[in-house]
C-alpha cells in the first residue's frame, strides 16, 4: 500500500463531490474509490476506448497519478449490492437499477479500469439477514476472490478481499476462515473490512476486530475499513493496524450541509507524552463525537468570519459563513461545493498528522491527547 | 475626483467598437459578455473560477438579494463585492423584470409596483426609490433604473404609458441616487418594437445624462427582424461615446450580430442554465451531450477550447458523468461561460486588428454549417453594418 493512512475518497463515476478540477487544486487528492456499478452500463464505451484510442482509463476520468480503488460497494448508495441465489455473481446498483452481474464481468470491467487495488466481489448481507445467507456470504465472497486472483494474475493489480460477518465474532471467523487460502497468492494484499457501521458499540467493533487480527496473526497483511470513515474510526482504527480507510464523510457531511469541526490537531510532547502508547481500548470512544455546524445559520452580520479563522482552505481563506449560509438558504450549489472543500481539508490534515505521529511512534499517545478534547 | 466610468474606443469597423470600459473595480474590454450570478453565487461556478476565466464584470439581482440577504446586511458587510469576494466589477439590474416576470399578483402604478413575493407570499411594494435604495447598498459599479416593464410584443396605449412611465421613474432613479460618484446609473430604453416609441423613449432618456444606457425590452418573443433593426434604431442614436447594454440577449449569433450593430454589453442566463440540461456552446452550434451521438466521442467539447472541462474530459466522459455527478453541470456551465467571453474578446480583437469581415464570417460558416445556410434576417442586419457575408 502506498502510504499509511491511506484515505481512499469516493466518487461519482470517477468525479469527486462537487469538485471541479480548480477547485480540487488546494487539495491534493491522491486517491479514488471506484465504484464497479458506476461503470457497468459503459463498457462498451470502456471497450471503445482501450482498443480505439491512447487514452487512458485514468487520463478518461481525469484521475491520473491517483491510486485507483475499484470496489462493489460503496457508501454513497444506499443499497449497493443485493444478494442472489445464482452463485456466479450478485446484484449490483447501476444507473438503470440493480441487476445482476457475474464474477467475471466484474473482472473484465477490472481489466479495463486497471486500478492499483481491487477489492473482489462479496456479496453483501442484509441487516436481518438469517443463517443460509451469511453462509452464502462468505461462500460466494471466497469463490469470487479466489477467481479474480486467480483470472487477473498477469496484471499489476493487488486484490484484497471481502471480510463480511457483521459484528458477530463467530460470523467474522467463518468468513475469515473461508479466505485464508488467498495468502499464498502474490497478488494478494490484505482484506477490506465491512460490517464495521457507525452505529454498532465500540466493543463490538473491537471484539470482531480481534477475533479477525488473530487469524492472521504472523501474516503480513493490510487492512481496510470500508464504510463512511468517520473521523472516530479512523482513530480508532489506526491505533488497531488498520492502514487504509474509504472516505464518504467530508462529502456526506457536505451534502448535509454540514461543516465538520476538529478540535485542534497541533500538540506538545509533553501534551502527549504523559498518555499510554497501547492501542486505543474501546472504553476510550463511548461518548465521544465530532462536532459540526448545520447550515443555515442566523445571518448576523457577526457570522461574517470564516468557517475557522485559523484553517487556511480556501473556503476559509476567501468566504464566510455568512456567505456559505445565504447560498444554503438560497440553495446555491456552491454551498456544497465550498462545504466540500472545507471538509476534505480538515481530513488532509488529520492525515498528515496520523502519518507524523506514526513517523515518530507517539501515534496511540496523539490519539489519547486528541480524543480527551472531544 | 476619478470619473466612475470611462469608455475609450479603440478601433471601430462601422458600428461595431472596440473599445475599454473603465469602471470602479478596474477595466473590462467591450464587447463583453456578463455572465449573471442572480443571488450572488454563479450554480456550482466559484467566483475565483469566474476569475479565472477572464471574466471582469458580472450580474447580480436586485429582486433576489433584497429579499435574501437583504440590502441593510450587504450595506452592513461593506456591499456585495465584500460579501461574496469578488474583486472586479458588478451589474445589478433594479428588479422590475423579475418582480413581473416571477410574480403571481403584479400590479403597476405610477407609484410602482405592489407583488407578490414568490418567497413568502407577502404583499410587496417596490418603487424606484427603493430599488435605488436597495442597489446603493448592493454597492454594484453600474445599476440600472427601475422601468415599467411589459412584454415586449404589448402594443397599444399600455406600451406607450410603459414608455412614459420609465422615462418619469428615471427622473425619481436619478434623484434617489445616493451614490453618483462610484455607482453608474444606467437607464433602460423601451418602446417595444414600436420604432416611434423607441424614438420617443431614446429622446427622453438621452437628455438625463447618464454614463451609459440600457436597451430594453426585447428579446420576449419579437420576430428577428424587429429585433434587429430596434437594436440599430437605438444604437444609431445613442451616444457615441457611451456603453451600450442589450438585456437580457445571450445567444453567440445574435451577440455578435448586435456587436455589429454597435452595442457593447449583454447579459443572459442561457449559457449556464442550458448547460445544467447539458447541453454545450461550440463553434458548430449546440452540442447536447445527453445525446447518445456522443457517449463515444473521445474528444473534448471543442479542440481548442483552454477551459477546464475541455482540458481535462471528453465529450464521452461528460455524457455519462451528466447522469450521475453535478460537476458535470459545473464543467459544462465553465465551458459555456468561456466559450461567450472568449468569443467576445475575438470580436474585440478582430475590430482592433482589421478583420471584423474575416471573423464574422468565420463564425457564422461554422455555425450555420449543418443547417447549410444563413438565416436571412443576420445577412440584412449585418448588411446594414456594411459588414458583407456570404452565404453558405
Amino acid at each position: 500500500m502506498k502510504k499509511s493512512p491511506l484515505f481512499i475518497y469516493t466518487t461519482r463515476m470517477g468525479a469527486y463531490y462537487h469538485l471541479t478540477p480548480f477547485n480540487q487544486q488546494s487539495l491534493n487528492l491522491d486517491t479514488c474509490l471506484i465504484s464497479a456499478g458506476d461503470f457497468f452500463h459503459m463498457e462498451n464505451t470502456l471497450n471503445k476506448l482501450q482498443s480505439e484510442t491512447n487514452i487512458s482509463f485514468r487520463q478518461y476520468i481525469n484521475q491520473e497519478n491517483k491510486t485507483l480503488y475499484m470496489t462493489s460497494i460503496d457508501s454513497y448508495k444506499i443499497k449497493c449490492v443485493e444478494g442472489q441465489s445464482n452463485q456466479d455473481g450478485v446484484k449490483i446498483a447501476q444507473l438503470e437499477g440493480i441487476k445482476p452481474i457475474t464474477n467475471q464481468q466484474y473482472n473484465k470491467l477490472a481489466r479495463l479500469i486497471n486500478p492499483e487495488i481491487l477489492v473482489s466481489l462479496t456479496e453483501q448481507p442484509g441487516m436481518d439477514a438469517g443463517q443460509k445467507s451469511m453462509k452464502r456470504s462468505y461462500q460466494k465472497s471466497s469463490k469470487f476472490l479466489k477467481e479474480s486472483l486467480d483470472e487477473l494474475k498477469d496484471t499489476q493489480i493487488s486484490i484484497y478481499g471481502a471480510i463480511q460477518g457483521g459484528l458477530d465474532t463467530d460470523l467474522k471467523i467463518i468468513a475469515a476462515e473461508e479466505q485464508k487460502f488467498a495468502i499464498d497468492y502474490p497478488n494478494f494484499r490484505g482484506f477490506t473490512l465491512y460490517g464495521f457501521n457507525k452505529g454498532s458499540s465500540w466493543q463490538d467493533k473491537e471484539d470482531a476486530l480481534s477475533v479477525l487480527q488473530s487469524i492472521y496473526d504472523g501474516y503480513n497483511l493490510s487492512y481496510i475499513l470500508a464504510g463512511y470513515g468517520d473521523i472516530l474510526s479512523i482513530l480508532w482504527g489506526m491505533s488497531w493496524g488498520i492502514e487504509g480507510f474509504e472516505v464518504e464523510e467530508p462529502f456526506r457531511f457536505a451534502q448535509d450541509l454540514k461543516v465538520i469541526l476538529i478540535p485542534n490537531f497541533d500538540a506538545k510532547d509533553s501534551d502527549i507524552e504523559q498518555f499510554s502508547g497501547d492501542k486505543i481500548n474501546f472504553y476510550e470512544l463511548e461518548g465521544k463525537k465530532i462536532n459540526y455546524i448545520n447550515f443555515p445559520i442566523n445571518s448576523d452580520v457577526k457570522e461574517n468570519v470564516p468557517l475557522n479563522p485559523d484553517c487556511q482552505c480556501f473556503a476559509c481563506k476567501n468566504h464566510t459563513k455568512l456567505y456559505i449560509s445565504h447560498l444554503v438558504e438560497c440553495k446555491e450549489m456552491n454551498a456544497q461545493v465550498l462545504l466540500t472543500i472545507h471538509n476534505t481539508h480538515q481530513y488532509q490534515k488529520l492525515q498528515q498528522k496520523l502519518q507524523e505521529m506514526q513517523n515518530q511512534k507517539q501515534l496511540n499517545q496523539w490519539i489519547r491527547w486528541f480524543l480527551q478534547q472531544l | 475626483m476619478p470619473k466612475s466610468l470611462e469608455f475609450t474606443i479603440l478601433a471601430t469597423h462601422n458600428f461595431a467598437r472596440a473599445s475599454i470600459m473603465r469602471l470602479p473595480h478596474g477595466q473590462v474590454n467591450t464587447p463583453v459578455y456578463m455572465p449573471v450570478g442572480t443571488k450572488g453565487a454563479m450554480k456550482g461556478v466559484t467566483y475565483q473560477e469566474m476569475e479565472d476565466l477572464g471574466c471582469r464584470l458580472l450580474l447580480a439581482n436586485t429582486y433576489h438579494l433584497a429579499y435574501k440577504p437583504g440590502g441593510d446586511l450587504l450595506e452592513k458587510v461593506g456591499g456585495l463585492h465584500n460579501f461574496v469576494n469578488w474583486k472586479h466589477n458588478i451589474l445589478t439590474d433594479s428588479g422590475g423584470f423579475q418582480m413581473v416576470s416571477m410574480s403571481k399578483l403584479s400590479e403597476v402604478t405610477e407609484e410602482g409596483v405592489k407583488f407578490e413575493s414568490p418567497y413568502d407570499k407577502t404583499i410587496m411594494y417596490l418603487r424606484p426609490e427603493d430599488s435605488i435604495h436597495t442597489q446603493n447598498q448592493i454597492g454594484a459599479d453600474i445599476i440600472m433604473a427601475l422601468d415599467d416593464v411589459v412584454r415586449t410584443t404589448t402594443d397599444g396605449p399600455r406600451m406607450q404609458e410603459a414608455n412614459e412611465r420609465t422615462t418619469r421613474w428615471l427622473d425619481r432613479d436619478i434623484a434617489a441616487h445616493k451614490r453618483k460618484h462610484d455607482q453608474n446609473l444606467f437607464p433602460i430604453i423601451q418602446g417595444g418594437v414600436d420604432p416611434k416609441l423607441r424614438e420617443q423613449s431614446l429622446n427622453d432618456l438621452i437628455k438625463r445624462e447618464a454614463n451609459g444606457y440600457a436597451i430594453g425590452g426585447l428579446a420576449g418573443g419579437e420576430d428577428k427582424v424587429s429585433f434587429w433593426k430596434t437594436v440599430a434604431q437605438c444604437t444609431a442614436k445613442l451616444p457615441i461615446n457611451k456603453p451600450r447594454y442589450l438585456m437580457g440577449v445571450g445567444y453567440p449569433v445574435d451577440i455578435v450580430v448586435c456587436s455589429c450593430l454597435g452595442v457593447d454589453m449583454f447579459d443572459c442566463v442561457f449559457s449556464t442554465r442550458t448547460a445544467r440540461f447539458g447541453t454545450a456552446f461550440t463553434d458548430y452550434g449546440f452540442l447536447k451531450l445527453k445525446n447518445n451521438q456522443t457517449a463515444n466521442v473521445f474528444e473534448p467539447i471543442q479542440k481548442g477550447c483552454q477551459c477546464q472541462a475541455c482540458k481535462s474530459y471528453t465529450q464521452s466522459y461528460l455524457h455519462y458523468l451528466i447522469a450521475k455527478e453535478e460537476v458535470a453541470c459545473h464543467l459544462i456551465s465553465i465551458h459555456n461561460l468561456n466559450y461567450l467571453i472568449q468569443l467576445m474578446l475575438n470580436l474585440h480583437q478582430s475590430i482592433i486588428d482589421g478583420n471584423l469581415i474575416e471573423f464574422v464570417n468565420g463564425f457564422l460558416k461554422k455555425w450555420y454549417q449543418k443547417e447549410g445556410k444563413i438565416p436571412q434576417w443576420i445577412i440584412e442586419a449585418l448588411d446594414y453594418s456594411k459588414l458583407p457575408v456570404q452565404q453558405i
